[in-house]
Formats: C-alpha cells, structure tokens, sequence
C-alpha cells in the first residue's frame, strides 16, 4: 500500500462543500505538489488528512493504519505526520530550541539532553543553530519558517505537509525557506505541498495535483502538466499564475 | 491560614467527639459598648459584662471565649447555638423571653436623654416635640421606647437607628441629631468622653439587664451562672407580681468581688481601667490560688488600680 | 485632637495591622479559590461541548450579579442550613473566592482567546493532547496576557476582604470599629489610617504585579507590537 492514501474526502462549511470527493496516493519519498485557485479547499484538504479538520466522509490511510477509524490513536498518527503552516504557528512563548524542543519532551518522552541534541541537528539542518535562544518575535519571517519546518522535522515523521508555506513571506525571505524545501525532498522525505510556486512545483514535485472547486481536475508529472495539459483548465491556470507569481526557485 | 485551619478543625473536633476535657463556651457580646462591653487600644476584650462572665467561669470551671457579634445578631446566633451566651446589658423583655432564656437579673438601668449642654431644652416635653430628631442604637430598649411611646403614638419626633451606640453620639455632638436615648451607664460614659454632652432627663423604664441563653438552658449554664453571680457577692429582694415588671432590689455584699467591679468599671474613665486591667488580668488565671481568691483579687485590683 | 487621643492611635495600630492580617489571608485565600476555579471556568467555556459550556456561563452569570454582601449572607447562612459549620471566616473566603472567580474566569477566557486557535493547531499538529496543548502551549500564553486584567481584580478584592466584616469576621474594619468605639475623637483619623494601609497595599500589590509581568514578558514582543502573529 502507498504510504499516504486518501480516498473520496467529502467537507462542507454551512451550505459550501468544500472537499467534493478528493482522492489520491503519495509512495514514500515522493513529492507531490497541490496548486490551485484560493478557496478550492486545498488547505482544508491538508487539514483533513491529520484530522486538524474532520472530514464528513473519506477515508485516510496512514502506513496501512486507517487514520478516519474513530478507533485509531489520532496523537500518534499526527506525531507521524509533519504540518507547516501558513503563518507558521510557533509557539510565541518559547524560544526556537523550545519549540522544536517541545514535541520531543511531551509528545515522545524524550529526556531533556537527548532531545536537546536532536533539536538543535534540526536547526543546524535548516541553517539557523545559531537562532536557537531566539524567540519568535526576534526572528524574520523567513527564519520563522525554517525553525517551524524544524520543529515537524524533529519529530521524524513520515511525511509533511506544507499548507502554502512562503506565502505569507516578503519576497526576498521566499527563497530560504523553499530551499531547505528542496533539500528535503532530494533526501528522500515523502512531502505534500500546497503552493503558488511552480518554479518549485516544476523542479522538484514528482507529480502536481490540480484542484478547483473541491474536486481534482487534472493530476500527473509537472512536464505534462505545463506542457500539455489534458484538460484546458489546468493550461488556463498555469499561466495565469506564471503570470502574477513568475518562475521562483 | 494554618491558625485560622486549627481554630476551625479544633471546636468541629470537639463537637463531634462530644467535647473531651474542659468545657467551652462562646459568649457573644456587642463590642464596644463601654463600660459594660469596650475593646482597649491594644485589642483586649474588657467591660463589666465580660469580666463578670470571666469570673463566673473561673468560679464554675468551665472555660468561655468572647465573641464579638453585632448587637441584633446576637439573639439569633444564641437561638441557632452558634453561641452559648449573649452578655451585651441584654434588658429582660418578655418578648425576648419566648425566645431565649433569662438569668438572674443582674443590672438596674433606666433610660438617659443625652442631649447637648446649648440646645437648650428644659424638660422632655421641649424636646419630644417639633419635628426633632432622636437617635438610638437599633434594637435597644431605648429605641423601642421611643417608637412605643412617641413615634406610635402621633409625637412629633423623629427616630434615627444607628448600628452601634457611638455612632448616636457622634451625630449628636455634630449636631445630626437633637438627643440620644441610651441606657444610663453608657449614656455616663458619654459624658466623660464629651463634656458639652449632658443628661436632660432620666425615663424611668425600670430596666433589668440578663445574660441570655438558648430557651430550655439546654446546656445547662443558667444555674452555673445565677450560682456564680451569687458567690461572686450578687444579692436581691425579690418580688415577683403576677406580671408586668420586676421589682428587684439588690443588695450587693461590701468588699465581695461584685462590689469591686461595680468600683471599678462604673466611675473611672477607660483609660485607668484598661491599664488596671492589664496589669490586674494575670491574678485571675493564676492557678496557684484557688477560683476563689482567684476572682476576688483580680476584682480587688482591678477596683484599687483604676480608682487610685 | 488631644495628645490623649493622639496616643489612643498609635496604641491602636498594632491592633489594626493585626486585623489587617486577617484581610491578608482572606484575601490569599479567596483569590486562589478563585484563580482555580477561574481557570477551570474559562476552559470549559472555551473547550468543552455546548452543554457544559452552557452550564460555566451560568456560574459566571450568577456569581457577577449577586451583589458581594448577599452573596457573603448566602454561603454563611446557607451552608449551616445543611449542617455544615463553618467559621466567619471560611465562608467570607468561599464566597468572596466564588465571585472572584466568576471575573477572573471572563479575565483568562479572554486570554485564551486571544492567544487564538492557531497556537492549539500547532501544538496539536505535533501529536499533543488537548490537555497537553492547553497546559504547555496555551495557558503560559494566556496567563502572561491575562497579568494587566488580573492585578485590577486583585486591587478589587483586597477592597472587598473588609466586607467579611458584616458576617463577623475580625478583621482590620472591625477593629477599626472597636478603636472608634472607644474613643469617638478617633472616628476620622482611624479610617484615614486604614485608608493608608489599604493605599500602600494596593501599591505594594500592583508593584509585585508589574514585576511579575516584567519578568515573564516574551522577548520581542512590543517591539514587533502584535506583528507576527495573525
């Protein structure tokens, strides 16, 4: 079985729908990127495979371990899956060290000086050991992102999810944060990437997923998609966001 | 808060076992009312009232602790047993009686009109007249005597309660209020804390004061206190009609401990008092003497150290 | 005033200042009850399915609008209705203690709302518990935001502690009571004294406060003013 399998996830607000059936797979190591319209449910797609949001109907497979089963200890599966969020989300209280820190020693059980080690690998993979006394406050947004890319990777999960990772970053913080992106994924961890960035889709995913109005419309290896799209829609949109968001990365 | 645990958890602790060793009682009285009842600067309990129930139960064996508790509530706490006994120069009223039970007589008191020295008035009828304003303390006998005799009645006065006798005075000497009517000691009190105060006219009421306790004496504390009161040098001439008021006379022993505290407590200012107290209170728990001598040289101090 | 009423003061301060002990742990008293019993209000208002939700809106209702004085007559009086005897004093505690926490639950839901549910979503995301997300993430946050609200609620009920006088305790309002008794020139200048020791405590308090906001402040904070976090 693919390590990540989602199958039919169906979500609705109030009156919207805004997963209306969603299904696909992710093989461990691969790098799927998810692009598409704002509001097509793609972060609530995200949300649901951890079950930060509670899908109404779909199934979730984690490593063969059904994730949707109410039976199913959800804490160990979501210490299993890694979450970047948009606006980062780190603990405002806690210094960068702490934050990574802090899912090791509670979540894990970790003693202090182990998971001080590990904590402190992680951040010298993301390039900033020497942040670790920082808070977040104290940090730019750039920076901010890598400590929270740390803080998922200190967990050692078995896939992340990015939900539009830069794109709450200015400009010039952008390529930072998609860089220790990329490293990550030629050392082989399995990550699913909601993004506006198709020089980073197009470089580095093994495959992109385009999503409108709840529902995948086309999915399948980024030269086929920018090349020669089966269905018109995926061209239209792609170039309307090379359009307003250029090829970065 | 370790204190305040201990002092809760300890009398719980005794209820329930059903009080092992020295007996305990709670008299509550309304503090201050000098000289039956005051607290001195330094926070000691003191008065007429107080030392009077010290003896008893220094003479009876028991030991007592004196509650401060505000004059109304202390019928009701007596009724619901919070408190053993109320000792606050309570005056015998039937309609008190059907609902606690009386000692012996104890004090004669009549109701004093202070009034002050320049207002002028001549007699009772200048003052209860015109719209004045006549203050008591809430709950006396002199507040009921005024509302049963003037206000009920169509006088033209009006009655100001306050929650505590001082409280009275000091409106009155600001000029608040036209008199106060008080029992006479307190009223003597008064005058020697404020000199442009003076007793217009003494009502003859006739007033007994008791010390109270729940009606049926479940504790049985009314016979140690009526035999307390004696051996303390308390006799009467007692006629009792076939209803209406009391006519007690007392006779109180020369030189027994009773007279001395009457001698002390009901002439010298507090001041004297307090500091014969202070020095006089070790002699009444000395136990090398017996209860006896123990209460009468307290009271003979107390009487020679205040007056001298 | 004479040099006899003078020194009937100064005699009665130790008595006051041994009244205002009694105040002082009242007041300890209350405002732990209240700060956990607020705690445990707000979190249920904040995290707990409706019904229940529904119930900590009605303590808080209750407790804010009964008037201090009933409130104090209510515990006292209605708890030895069932038998239980308690002093003057544990009933002041509870009940003054109950009402505070009815205003420092509102202060800490604030709090916690403030703080916001992105913080409980990340925590979440790295595999805590709700508990674990609202003890090690949430309420450190809250609680430091919560310090400025919180040392207003503590100069109020310091003020409140004298009220446990009307069910008898002995604290420093009563003794005041006593020391006016005694001696009537003492009426004003023994309120004036107890003014002033209501005024320093009040400072004293505040001062702690702010120091204890001071030291628990995240760096970074006011200098990016709420920037980062949204």
């Amino acid at each position: 079985m693919a390590l990540l399998v989602v199958e039919d996830l169906h979500k609705r607000y109030g009156k919207e729908e805004v997963l209306r059936g969603v299904s696909f797979e992710l093989e461990r190591g691969e790098t799927k990127v998810i692009i598409g319209p704002s509001g097509t449910g793609k972060s609530t797609l995200l949300r649901c495979i951890n079950r930060l949001t509670e899908p109404d109907r779909g199934r979730v497979w984690l490593n063969g371990v059904e994730v949707t089963s109410p039976r199913t200890n959800i804490y160990r599966i979501r210490a299993q899956i890694g979450f970047v969020f948009q606006d980062f989300n780190l603990f405002t209280h806690l210094t960068a060290l702490d934050n990574v820190r802090l899912g090791l020693i509670r979540v894990k059980g970790m003693g202090k000086r182990e998971a001080t080690e590990r904590a402190m690998r992680e951040l010298a993979r993301v390039g900033l050991a020497d942040k670790a006394d920082a808070y977040p406050a104290q940090l730019s947004g750039g920076q901010q992102q890598r400590v929270s890319i740390a803080r998922a990777l200190a967990m050692d999960p078995k896939l992340i999810l990015f939900d539009e990772p830069t794109s709450a970053l200015d400009p010039e913080l952008i390529g930072e944060v998609l860089q220790v992106m990329i490293e990550l994924a030629e050392a082989g961890m399995t990550m699913l990437v909601v993004t506006h960035e198709m020089g980073f889709a197009r470089s580095v995913a093994d495959e992109i997923i385009f999503m409108e109005k709840g529902v995948i419309v086309e999915q399948g290896p980024p030269e086929v998609l920018f090349t020669n799209p089966r269905v018109p829609r995926t061209a239209e949109f792609l170039r309307k966001i090379t359009e307003f968001y250029g090829e970065s990365g | 808060m370790g204190k305040r645990i201990l002092v809760w958890v300890l009398p719980l602790f005794l209820l329930g076992l059903g009080a092992v060793g020295a007996e305990k009682y709670i008299v509550a009285s309304d503090i201050p009312w000098a000289p039956f009842e005051w607290a001195s600067p330094e926070g000691d309990y003191l008065g007429f009232d107080l030392d009077v129930m010290r003896c008893i139960a220094v003479l009876m064996g028991y030991e007592i602790e004196i509650r401060p508790v505000a004059f109304d509530s202390i019928i009701p706490a007596v009724v619901l047993g919070e408190v053993d006994i109320g000792a606050s120069g309570f005056t015998i009223t039937a309609k008190r009686e059907e609902v606690v039970d009386f000692s012996n007589p104890y004090w004669l008191s009549n109701q004093a009109v202070l009034v002050r020295k320049d207002a002028a008035f001549k007699t009772l009828d200048d003052l209860f007249c015109c719209g004045h304003k006549i203050g008591a303390q809430r709950g006396t006998t002199g507040a009921d005597w005024v509302q049963s005799n003037l206000v009920d009645k169509g006088v033209d006065v009006q009655l100001v309660l306050y929650e505590t006798y001082p409280e009275a005075v000091l409106d009155l000497v600001n000029g608040r209020l036209d008199a106060v009517v008080q029992d006479e000691p307190a009223s003597q009190q008064s005058i020697s804390a404020y000199p442009e105060l003076t007793v217009l006219d003494i009502i003859e009421t006739n007033e007994y004061f008791g010390f109270l306790v729940a009606s049926g004496d479940p504790k049985g504390l009314l016979r140690k206190i009526n035999d307390g009161m004696y051996r303390l040098g308390l006799r009467y001439d007692l006629s009792l009609p076939a209803e209406g008021q009391w006519k007690v006379k007392f006779h109180i022993v020369p030189g027994s401990p009773w007279d001395y505290l009457v001698q002390a407590y009901f002439g010298p200012p507090l001041e004297k008092v307090e500091a014969a107290w202070k020095a006089c209170i070790g002699t009444l728990y000395d136990e090398t003497l017996t209860p006896e001598e123990r209460v009468y040289e307290f009271a003979k101090c107390l009487a020679e150290k205040a007056s001298g | 005033m004479t040099a006899v009423d003078w020194q009937n003061l100064v005699q009665g301060v130790p008595s006051l200042l041994s009244g205002l002990l009694i105040n002082l742990e009242i007041l300890f008293g209350l405002i732990a009850l209240g700060f956990a019993v607020g705690i445990l209000i707000a979190l249920v208002q904040v995290y707990s399915p409706r019904p229940l939700a529904a119930l900590a809106v009605g303590y808080e209702w209750f407790f804010r609008g009964v008037p201090e004085m009933v409130l104090l007559m209510l515990i006292y009086f209605g708890l030895r209705q069932f038998q239980v005897r308690i002093t003057p004093f544990v009933a002041a505690v509870i009940a003054l203690g109950l009402r505070s926490s009815a205003y420092q639950s509102q202060i800490f839901r604030g709090a916690i709302q403030a703080v916001g549910r992105r913080q409980m979503m990340a925590a979440l995301s790295v595999g805590m518990t709700r508990l674990q997300a609202i003890r090690h993430v949430v309420l450190p946050q809250a609680l430091r935001l919560s310090i400025p609200p919180w040392s207003n609620e503590f100069s109020s009920v310091l003020k409140d502690t004298t009220l446990a006088s009307a069910i008898g305790v002995i604290e420093v309002f009563k003794k005041a009571r006593f020391i006016m008794g005694r001696n009537y020139a003492l009426a004003l200048p023994i309120f004036l004294v107890v003014a002033l020791f209501f005024l320093f405590l009040t400072y004293a308090g505040n001062w702690a406060l702010g120091a204890l906001e001071r030291r628990y402040r995240i760096p970074g904070f006011e200098a990016k003013g709420a920037g980062e976090r949204f």
